[in-house]
């Protein structure tokens, strides 16, 4: 069994013509290798000329749409609230009202404000006092540069600010400068590296276990599924190593049982 | 039976690599399952006398043949091309001519360019085309290089119909290519950059669907990357045995057959 730490699903709203055939995939890809899903619905992609700028009726609705799809496939999806800290009482209020009216189990946070906004600060503590992760896209390279985007460096100053907070550093394989990143996160240990993107390089799983060591990587695909089983399967790591990676790591901060389940 | 139609031999500027050996790549191939490789040479896409690195490349494979098939990468836009080709095809022995016009300065679709592919076309040996080497997201700042425009492609392709293109690390815009072209019948393609359970149109079933399963190879880019990854996805397509038999080595056998 593995835990997904990146997975996105899709509604009407968010940015895929054919939702339902896209959240297909994801599904089969689940059922083929037995993958319990860290999934978010990240709506809001309807303003032209902004990738990620949410109100508060679409990320609730994202998220109330992902309840549906969790209540279909309970025993794959494990629902992440996704919100635009850009309404910072909004995005608190829908985060605690998804983990205690409907299980959610983590945060997802994108490219709607850079996550060193002190906007930002809130949401971030009360996750923490809730014991759910907040997994931020972010980066370094030449290709981080959409308004919002935040870099590893960002991540960073916020998690140095709510150490009671699990942070997941979203998509290493993602574009950017991985060895860059690994090597700023190291010292960090409330952050947590996830190994999907598609960047299909030799030795970056390897130089994760070397530098961060592999209690602090979860497994991730964010759409690249083979290549984040070939990157997983295919590594010079230990067996211990890939199953803390695989699974037991998020099933550490999810709480989840050996079944997968919360 | 797993031919790898996209392996390196060699360095990279910006990072070590392992296996990059003729004896270590055996070693990884085994450990991964893979029978042979058409193995290019990554010193020649930095190297200003390409050939330098094709005679590096044919020591590195001497006694290796029965697993890493060389391929000679050259570059018409510099002098002495004529001469290194016929060596590469002559003593050299190489099997396949790969050309790189993003890394060595040049349009796919130059006459010198034309011409040379034209020479290879003639003896049987497939053009291999490096649309991509490394993911532009995370190119060094001192080498960009974009991929070879979808364009140059497609004009070659139409100029040079006895030839056989072999696309390797190409992405989505095989869509644009294919809209351009009214006969793709001489393009092959390497399934490296397509993922299986896509949430977008491109995907390893639509290159299948729109190429078929006779023009689609099994490619890796090992050891840049990762040569599990194509495993899996070759895996997860679910294909009849015929197909995954085409998929997995045939067609790029046959292509060599061609010579």
């Amino acid at each position: 069994m593995l835990t997904d730490a990146h997975v996105h699903l899709w509604d009407e709203h968010s940015g895929v013509e054919r939702p339902d055939e896209a959240n297909a995939t994801q599904l089969r890809y689940a059922r083929r290798y037995d993958v319990r899903l860290c999934a978010f619905i990240t709506g809001g992609r309807l303003h032209p000329g902004v990738e990620e700028l949410p109100t508060v009726a679409e990320f609730t609705a994202a998220n109330r749409a992902l309840v549906r799809l969790q209540e279909q496939y309970p025993e794959y999806i494990l629902p992440f609230a996704y919100v635009n800290p850009a309404y910072p009482d909004e995005a608190v209020r829908e985060v605690v009202h998804c983990v205690k009216e409907y299980g959610f189990l983590g945060v997802k946070l994108l490219r709607s404000v850079r996550c060193s906004d002190s906007r930002l600060l809130p949401l971030a503590q009360v996750a923490g006092e809730l014991g759910v992760p907040i997994l931020q896209h972010a980066g370094t390279g030449p290709d981080v540069v959409r308004p919002g985007e935040s870099t590893t460096e960002d991540l960073i100053a916020l998690a140095q600010q709510c150490p009671q907070t699990n942070f997941i550093f979203g998509h290493v394989s993602g574009g950017g400068e991985w060895e860059w990143e690994i090597k700023a996160l190291r010292p960090y240990a409330n952050i947590y590296l996830d190994t999907s993107g598609s960047v299909r390089e030799m030795g970056i799983t390897e130089m994760m276990v070397r530098e961060v060591g592999a209690s602090r990587i979860v497994f991730g695909s964010d759409g690249s599924n083979c290549a984040a089983l070939g990157r997983l399967w295919g590594a010079e790591i230990s067996e211990e190593e890939r199953r803390l990676i695989g699974y037991q790591n998020m099933a550490r901060l999810l709480h989840l049982d050996g079944r997968g389940r919360p | 039976m797993i031919f790898d139609c996209h392996a390196y031999l060699g360095n990279y500027p910006f990072r070590p690599l392992c296996y990059n050996t003729g004896a270590s790549l055996v070693e990884l191939m085994d450990r991964e399952g893979i029978d042979q490789a058409a193995v290019g040479s990554l010193n020649a896409l930095y190297y200003r006398d390409v050939q330098a690195a094709n005679e590096e490349l044919a020591q590195e494979v001497t006694g290796r043949r029965d697993r890493l098939v060389p391929l000679a990468t050259l570059n018409p836009a510099y002098p002495g091309c004529d001469h290194d080709f016929a060596r590469c095809f002559g003593p050299l022995d190489m099997h396949g001519l790969v050309l790189c016009p993003t890394y060595h300065g040049y349009a796919l679709d130059d006459p010198p360019a034309l011409a040379l592919m034209a020479r290879a076309a003639n003896q049987g040996l497939p053009v291999f085309l490096r649309v991509q080497v490394e993911d532009p997201r995370k190119q060094h700042r001192l080498v960009q290089v974009p991929n070879i425009p979808v364009e140059q492609i497609a004009s070659a392709v139409r100029k040079l119909p006895q030839a056989r293109f072999v696309l390797l690390d190409m992405g989505g815009e095989i869509a644009q290519l294919l809209e351009l072209l009214d006969d793709q019948r001489n393009i092959y393609a390497d399934f490296c950059r397509a993922e299986v359970f896509s949430y977008w149109d491109f995907s390893v079933g639509w290159l299948v669907e729109k190429l078929g399963a006779d023009h689609i190879l099994f490619g890796t880019g090992m050891p840049f990357n990762v040569p599990r990854i194509s495993q899996v996805k070759l895996e997860a397509l679910d294909l009849p045995p015929d197909d995954f038999a085409r998929i997995a080595g045939e067609n790029l056998a046959q292509l060599f057959k061609m010579r």
